[in-house]
């Protein structure tokens, strides 16, 4: 047998995960059925370790078990990358006002700097309207932030919901 | 200080560099970069093969408008062969298309693929292997009591193939590869006479440990261990040294059509078939290879779903007859069956079990032929489930046909590809049929490897996908039957299977994007020649 494990009777699952989720997961992959035998840090990445679990090859409902498995790593995947995501568009939102208005504002200076009577016109014109966008994006930003919370709940609380119910239906198939 | 060389040259905070990876949790599978690599080199030396025998032959015939001429009119006698040929419809006109754009080559590229020329002898040999195995074959049983729906199949099995019908034979069918192995693995450890196992995908892997320690324990029993692989299909995934274990451990092994880096056609001909024989008395069969994404030891497309069935009694025969006539040809030597064929324990059963095999040893397109008649026999439903979907106009119309007049068809599609180009073929396929009332399913979150046509009369599973390579390129093998208790086993796993998927909606639909039909449209194009 491969190096000491006992494959007839038991299954072997490897995975990477993050650090800060590690407890939560190991948790929760104990409701498939599964105990860690190993963990060891990432080689390169702080917040990555290696955790190897293993479970008896004979379980009951194992195949509605391992099908539920991927639907919590998918679900589980998905709430990190709606994390990631969170504030993706408001944070472009604001990046783009913020270069239009510094544009504006490059504008403005520069046919300030003319000495001319009509660039300097110009000039307080433009910065004018640079700090009306200024004032208006960042108005519109916070507008935009506020819906983006509202789907990210919606999302947080249905992904969440989803997990738990893949728990559920894990804990009753196997018994618990 | 620091020792380890390695660790010298690193950056300072090489310990505080953090993932930006997204994903919490990454399931880890090894992948075999050799084996990639080898698949790589071996399809870019056949690219390029083809690529010097095009520029090659475009030069000889651009030489002179005359030459050009003449190629364009062989061109033309090339296309009336095709349309006179035995090849599907949708294959003609992608043939002709091809001859005809690309005149200055493209008859000779479709001659090189014609396997009468290319595949001849070795369909002379599998004549001779299966004229000689005709003593064999025994009689197939009286049909007395079944329905004429599957009188009518029975009898186009053995008309086209010489299978027989078996009644007195046990089926159990499995609805995932890992209760197959489970049961496989319980079944090999009390074998006394003989092992035959053959699978397109042999791997290296949990599987293929757990199956070498029984094998190599029945061999020093005196069991007489044989396995046939795919070479084209373990390519990369069974390394050398487990094919020298399995030698030093006394199983006798066989590649069939060894995979060379050449552009022959008979390249294209492979062994899809999985079979496992054992006494005489037990056979399998199914949808699963001998690898650990079968049993989702591995993870490679999300949930891997397939299916087995285990056979007792007098029917074992059809499958100990099909491995012993490939080993044959394989091997070229003669073999004497008897010691091998009539061990099974006699079983009570009223239902017919008809083992069948397809490939080009058979003049039919048996395998078509047999889901061909199950979909027109259906009066109230047919459920399918595949793992692609690319069949000709002829199999559209009989399933369109089947849905408008109210019978309740459904198709069962993976969720998650394992071939991109050949998922969105299939998807597009599956999609047009909705407008026809046709129910198409994808398995959430998994990969459906299942092949299974059943009807309200009998159904088939086994390896045969419904799709134009396996039911004109390769060869396979299944089980019909109108078991009753393995129809309600089927009809259960597919209810099952129901409620785990989304059914698909003019919403849900993948081609509604203008890129997405037009990609499915050119790979539809290229099927026929996949």
């Amino acid at each position: 047998m491969e190096q000491g494990f006992d494959y007839h009777n038991y299954d072997k699952l490897e995975i990477a995960v993050k650090t800060d989720k590690e407890k939560e997961l190991i948790k929760d992959y104990s409701i498939f059925g599964y105990k860690v035998i190993e963990r060891y840090p990432d080689k390169i990445y702080s917040n990555i370790a290696h955790v190897i679990f293993s479970r008896p090859h004979k379980i009951e409902n194992k195949d509605d078990l391992q099908h539920l498995q991927i639907y919590y790593e998918n679900y589980v995947n998905n709430l990190s990358e709606l994390n990631k995501n969170k504030h993706s568009k408001s944070a472009l939102f604001t990046f783009s006002a913020l270069v239009c208005v510094l544009i504006f504002i490059a504008i403005g200076v520069t046919l300030m700097l003319t000495k001319g009577l009509i660039g300097i016109v110009l000039g307080i014109i433009v910065c004018f309207i640079s700090i009306f966008v200024a004032g208006k994006s960042f108005l519109r930003s916070k507008k935009i932030r506020k819906e983006e919370k509202k789907i990210y709940q919606a999302k947080f609380d249905e992904i969440t919901t989803s997990i738990k119910s893949v728990l559920d239906i894990a804990k009753q198939l196997r018994g618990g | 200080m620091i020792n380890n060389k390695k660790l010298r040259f690193r950056p300072k905070n090489y310990l505080k560099k953090r993932s930006k990876d997204s994903r919490v949790v990454r399931i880890k599978t090894e992948t075999n970069k050799a084996g990639a690599f080898k698949k790589i080199t071996i399809a870019f030396l056949i690219f390029i093969q083809i690529i010097a025998l095009i520029a090659l032959y475009t030069y000889f015939t651009t030489l002179s408008v005359w030459i050009l001429l003449i190629n364009f009119i062989l061109s033309c006698f090339t296309c009336i062969y095709i349309i006179s040929s035995k090849r599907n419809g949708l294959s003609k006109a992608v043939w002709i298309m091809f001859v005809l754009a690309f005149f200055a080559f493209g008859n000779l590229i479709y001659w090189l693929s014609d396997e009468r020329y290319f595949f001849g002898k070795i369909k002379k040999r599998y004549k001779a292997v299966y004229d000689q195995a005709k003593n064999y074959n025994g009689n197939t049983e009286n049909l007395d009591g079944a329905s004429l729906s599957v009188q009518g199949d029975c009898n186009f099995l053995y008309s086209s193939g010489k299978f027989n019908a078996y009644r007195d034979s046990n089926i159990e069918y499995f609805s995932s590869g890992t209760l197959l192995f489970d049961d496989v693995l319980e079944r090999i450890k009390k074998a006394k006479k003989f092992i035959f196992i053959e699978f397109f995908i042999v791997s290296d892997g949990v599987l293929f440990n757990r199956f070498f320690d029984v094998l190599s324990k029945k061999v020093s029993e005196g069991v007489d261990v044989r396995l046939i692989y795919d070479d084209m299909g373990s390519k990369g995934t069974l390394s050398h040294a487990s094919k020298i274990k399995l030698k030093k451990a006394g199983i006798k092994i066989k590649a069939f059509n060894k995979f060379l880096p050449f552009f022959i056609v008979s390249m294209n001909y492979r062994d899809h078939r999985k079979i496992i024989c054992v006494d005489g008395d037990t056979a399998y069969t199914g949808g699963s290879n001998l690898a650990d994404e079968y049993i989702n030891e591995k993870r490679m497309h999300g949930y891997w779903k397939d299916t087995g069935v285990k056979i007792e009694g007098k029917a074992v025969d059809g499958f100990t007859l099909m491995f012993l006539k490939q080993w044959e040809v394989i091997d070229g030597k003669r073999e004497d069956y008897s010691p091998f064929i009539n061990l099974y324990k006699k079983v009570q059963g009223k239902s017919v079990v008809v083992p069948y095999a397809d490939g080009l040893d058979y003049e039919h397109d048996i395998g078509r032929g047999v889901y061909e008649k199950i979909i027109a026999g259906a009066n109230k439903f047919v459920f399918i489930m595949t793992p692609y979907f690319i069949i000709d106009d002829g199999m559209t119309d009989l399933i369109v046909n089947k849905a408008l007049s109210g019978v309740d068809v459904r198709l069962v599609l993976p969720d998650v590809p394992d071939k991109t180009y050949v998922y969105s073929v299939s998807r597009n396929n599956a999609e047009k049929l909705i407008d026809y009332g046709v129910k198409v399913y994808t398995v959430t979150n998994a990969f459906v490897h299942s092949k299974v046509v059943m009807s309200e009369n009998c159904v088939s599973v086994g390896s045969v996908n419904m799709d134009l390579r396996s039911f004109y390129q390769q060869f396979e093998c299944a089980v019909y039957t109108d078991d009753e208790k393995f129809m309600g086993q089927v009809l259960e796993d597919f209810e099952r299977t129901f409620k785990s998927s989304v059914l698909l909606n003019d919403e849900t639909k993948h081609t509604k994007s203008l890129f997405r039909r037009a990609w499915a449209g050119l790979m539809r194009l290229l099927a026929p020649l996949m």
